[in-house]
């Protein structure tokens, strides 16, 4: 077996001299990648945690985006190498891409300012890496705050999700995104490739789907759990939803042709762009004027009838983390999540596709 | 719904074929002797895709039980009509649907490919 990560190396900071690293140059070990704007409330927790997993990386380094929070003077204090950019790169793809040149270990990990891992999760997210074949691998997703509506939304959606969905596309090879807030690559890949590209608001599904077109492996490591902090309110959950339902749609302009050549995937985007336009559409236009028409109130369970389809993964997932109760009372809240997200989806595909005004401004929204 | 994308029916639809598909397909890659022995995953997506199967076939017993016969038929016609385009809905159109926008893809990638050799051949 190749040992990935096994030589540990002191945290500082090397000039880049990328023109002249080739990847025979690259050492065991992996870099963590931190991209990081005004994040000074929650980066410590993050680098704590990097720095608490079983398997530590070699080197972290937390690129200060041109912050005016004091998130560089955090990552100084954790001792690990802060670098920062002339000026603001305008995009978690763009902080990351900045730092690649810094990388000398042949694994290169990106985690967001505000993600925290299991004490496992470089250690078994590494292991699909024992494949030659795999250029990407990523984990399961959890937010780590569930308190608000959004929160609870965000939580079932997920738990729903990586317990289902991602299961079955992970065991087709074909995981539909590798999630930006905690994914490792293989250094040499991402140089090859750029670094993470900014042409959409998704980088993570635009590299993902780029990997699957040039037969690159990507895979999905359940037991690599991390939790994010997801957005608490309604600002912030806006911002997410319309960056993600315009990457989505972005990443289709951009992607079609190729994804086409890619067994299971093909079927599983297009399935996700008709559900998704055509669930909006019923939930917000079709379902009421059905029910003023027909007054019918009776045909306002169909918001709800898939609720125990939605509860057999949810359950099989939350019993093994005692989650069984926070799960029950968070359902109504997911509910509501899904009636906003098909507001913003819709407002994305006429904005991408019928105005023709591609948003690439990057909004932070956690 | 994968996060971030609504999404109730066909997708459903969709990754329960696939789940229960997924031991056919591991059989036939154990036959090809190049199973990696995923066989816990397996059977952990399929048992999620019969429970949500019987979960569902539940609730339009449950709709058809309760509501219909008991107090929907009784009351009112047009309510009556109102569950069967729920129950139609959600399985005859929804599997119409599933298959037209696979077989939608397939035809696409057809067509681009014959337009790419025709391209080639020129």
């Amino acid at each position: 077996m190749e040992n990935l990560v096994t030589r540990r190396h002191p945290s500082h900071v090397n000039p880049p001299r990328e023109s002249s690293v080739t990847a025979a140059d690259l050492v065991m070990g992996l870099t963590v990648i931190i991209p990081a704007y005004n994040e000074a409330e929650f980066v410590g927790d993050t680098i704590r945690s990097l720095l608490a997993q079983t398997v530590p990386p070699d080197q972290i380094i937390l690129v200060d985006d041109g912050s005016t929070d004091g998130t560089g003077n955090v990552g100084r204090r954790a001792g690990i190498t802060v670098i920062r950019p002339p000026h603001n790169t305008g995009s978690k793809a763009g902080a990351q891409t900045f730092a690649l040149p810094w990388v000398r270990t042949k694994l290169v990990m990106a985690i967001d300012a505000d993600t925290t891992l299991e004490p496992t999760a470089v250690e078994r997210l590494t292991r699909s890496f024992e494949d030659p074949g795999v250029g990407a691998a990523c984990g399961f997703v959890l937010p780590r705050r569930i308190k608000t509506l959004w929160e609870r939304g965000r939580f079932v959606e997920y738990l729903f999700a990586f317990t289902f969905y991602k299961q079955v596309q992970e065991y087709y090879r074909r995981p539909m995104i590798s999630s930006g807030c905690f994914s490792m690559y293989r250094t040499d890949l991402m140089r090859r490739h750029g670094g993470w590209p900014g042409r959409t608001l998704a980088e993570d599904m635009d590299l993902t789907w780029t990997f699957h077109q040039t037969g690159v492996g990507v895979r999905f490591e359940p037991e690599a759990v991390c939790y994010p902090i997801e957005p608490y309110n309604f600002r912030f959950m806006r911002r997410q939803l319309r960056r993600w339902s315009h990457g989505f749609i972005q990443n289709i302009t951009l992607h079609w042709r190729g994804v086409l050549t890619v067994p299971f995937l093909r079927s599983a985007v297009a399935v996700a762009l008709w559900d998704a336009i055509v669930a909006s559409l019923v939930f917000l236009i079709v379902l009421p004027l059905l029910i003023v028409a027909l007054r019918s109130p009776w045909l306002l369970l169909a918001y709800f009838i898939d609720a125990p389809a939605i509860l057999v993964p949810l359950v099989i997932g939350a019993i093994p983390r005692r989650e069984f109760g926070r799960t029950l009372a968070s359902l109504p809240s997911f509910f509501v999540l899904r009636l906003v997200n098909g507001f913003y989806f819709l407002e994305a595909v006429w904005s991408e596709w019928f105005l023709r005004r591609s948003s690439l401004t990057y909004e932070k929204g956690h | 719904m994968n996060p971030g994308l609504p999404g109730a029916g066909i997708g459903g639809l969709f990754y329960i074929l696939s789940a229960l598909w997924m031991p056919i397909c591991e059989l036939w890659r154990r036959r090809q002797g190049n199973a990696p022995g995923r066989w816990p995953l397996v059977a952990r997506q399929f048992g999620i895709a019969v429970g949500i199967i019987v979960a569902m076939s539940g609730v339009f017993w449950a709709l058809d039980t309760v509501l219909m016969l008991q107090q929907v038929a009784a009351h009112a016609a047009g309510q009556m009509h109102a569950m069967w385009i729920l129950r139609a809905s959600a399985l005859a159109v929804t599997s119409g649907v599933l298959a037209t926008v696979l077989g939608t893809v397939h035809v696409v990638r057809l067509c681009l490919r014959l337009s790419t050799v025709r391209h080639a051949a020129r």
